[in-house]
């Protein structure tokens, strides 16, 4: 004569209800740690009218905007000999990127370069599709820095007037480079 | 006792007059200039002439992918006065090894504060897109800003010899524009979008870029790692999805699996130099940056031929 025995399972809901308790406590511990000894990054932010050098440009841009700025240098280390904006074809025949023609500037868009009113320098893109007009906007002071704006449209034309509102108005817009050392690194500076 | 007395004044008055001088003589020697990577010595021999010491913080022969600080080069910090940072990604190990010398709050230098920088690609794209490209020193324009930003910051440091230090900074980016110049003399015929690159190496957007060409793909899959057989069928693949018609791969770093993506996907692999090994010199820089600017050239002449 056999004998059923019903073994039950000694309290299964209740061990399962503590690994859910335990595991919730973990979290929250781990969640109140990181909350208060994260570090935040903030990522810097850029106005409306902006563009981010290094997300917003495509390569044709982002190598002219480069040259640029590095045209832009020289410009103004010769200020200090002659006041007056080095011309276009000086910078073309001294070889400097992206006033010079060659197999570069024929692949980015072929801009053709004038200097406006001993303020400006601006690149008209002949294909728009590549790489968008260039406007370099040269400060008054010799120790100034760059302030570049770029228009996509085909119809970029000649500013009026260089103010930051009309160029907006216009439809240019300015290109925002930021500097972070990297995440890689371990000290932020 | 008036003898004594005489002799301290006498002493007194000796030290008053060689104080200064010793002042003087401290703040006229000439800098000690500490640099991390090969590109940045060339850089600042360049900028100083012989107005200043360059010091490699790291001994050559090392990779500077692996290195890990050694103590007898984190000793040597203790004796410069400022260091040459790429800083933003390959030479991280600078940072520790500064805190841990001698002088923990030396000057850097970031040379590529001024640069407009691009994002990683290939694996080191993890972190958000917040990760840099930090291989500025291969392209021309990018070494151009960071020397007229060297030169700066090292005029403020030594103002007597500011001036100097300008001039040779346009004359040795003259040189370089120079460089570039001859390279893309040499290319008749812009390469169209049809030409797409991909390279072993995350480390040649920025050179690509100045040609006007843009990397599509990075075949490999952790640096120094080669990939498995089926990492490497689905690179084969994708190169061939990409329809890739150049991969620039690593002279320094031959590999056995490269040759095969060659046979077997039939894209031909051109290699260039990363400027990361052998002796630290003056012109190792230039030399070696025409040799890859040649080498792209080549890749863009024997596709179109």
């Amino acid at each position: 004569m056999s004998r059923v025995q019903v073994v039950r399972p000694a309290g299964a809901g209740h061990e399962t209800l503590y690994v859910l308790l335990v595991s919730l406590l973990i979290l929250a511990v781990a969640a109140g740690i990181v909350a208060l000894r994260g570090e935040r990054h903030d990522e810097v932010s850029i106005e409306a009218h902006q563009l981010d050098a290094r997300r917003d440009l495509n390569a044709a841009e982002q190598g002219v905007y480069a040259d640029l700025r590095v045209a832009f240098d020289e410009i103004q280390a010769r200020r200090e000999e002659e006041p007056q904006l080095l011309a276009v074809e000086v910078l073309a025949e001294e070889g400097f990127p992206p006033f010079v023609l060659d197999a570069s500037s024929a692949s980015r868009g072929q801009h053709q370069w004038q200097l406006l009113q001993e303020r400006a320098y601006l690149g008209l893109s002949q294909a728009s599709a590549v790489a968008g007009s260039f406007l370099l906007l040269v400060p008054e002071a010799q120790d100034g820095a760059a302030d570049v704006w770029l228009q996509r449209s085909p119809a970029a034309a000649v500013p009026a007037d260089f103010s930051q509102a009309a160029l907006i108005a216009a439809g240019w817009q300015q290109i925002a480079a930021h500097y972070d050392a990297g995440v890689t690194r371990q000290h932020s500076h | 006792m008036f003898r004594a007395t005489l002799a301290r004044r006498l002493l007194s008055v000796f030290l008053a007059c060689a104080l200064p001088a010793l002042a003087l003589a401290d703040n006229g020697k000439p800098l000690r200039i500490g640099i991390t990577l090969h590109p940045y010595y060339s850089y600042v021999s360049n900028i100083v002439g012989d107005k200043a010491e360059v010091v490699p913080l790291i001994p050559a022969g090392f990779n500077p992918h692996a290195y890990e600080p050694r103590a007898e080069d984190i000793k040597r910090i203790g004796t410069l006065d400022v260091i040459v940072l790429n800083g933003v990604g390959h030479d991280d190990f600078a940072d520790r090894m500064i805190a841990a010398s001698e002088k923990p709050t030396i000057a850097t230098i970031e040379s590529n504060s001024n640069v407009p920088l691009l994002a990683a690609t290939g694996v080191a794209a993890r972190g958000a897109g917040k990760v840099v490209n930090p291989h500025t020193f291969l392209s021309i324009s990018a070494s151009i800003a960071q020397v007229n930003n060297i030169a700066r910051e090292l005029g403020k440091l030594d103002p007597d010899n500011a001036k100097y230090y300008s001039q040779n900074a346009r004359a040795y980016a003259k040189r370089l524009r120079k460089l570039r110049a001859e390279a893309l003399a040499q290319v008749t015929e812009a390469p169209g979008a049809e030409f797409r690159v991909a390279t072993i190496h995350a480390a040649y957007d920025y050179l690509v870029r100045e040609f006007g060409l843009e990397v599509t793909a990075v075949v490999e899959p952790a640096h120094g790692i080669e990939p498995s057989p089926s990492q490497l069928k689905k690179t084969i693949d994708q190169l061939k999805a990409l329809d890739v018609k150049v991969i620039f791969s690593e002279m320094d770093f031959p590999s056995a699996y490269v040759e095969t993506i060659q046979r077997e996907s039939g894209v031909k692999i051109y290699p260039l130099t990363h400027i990361s090994y052998g002796d630290y010199s003056k012109e190792k820089y230039e030399v070696e940056m025409k040799r890859n600017l040649d080498t792209v050239v080549r890749a863009i002449k024997e596709s179109q031929a």
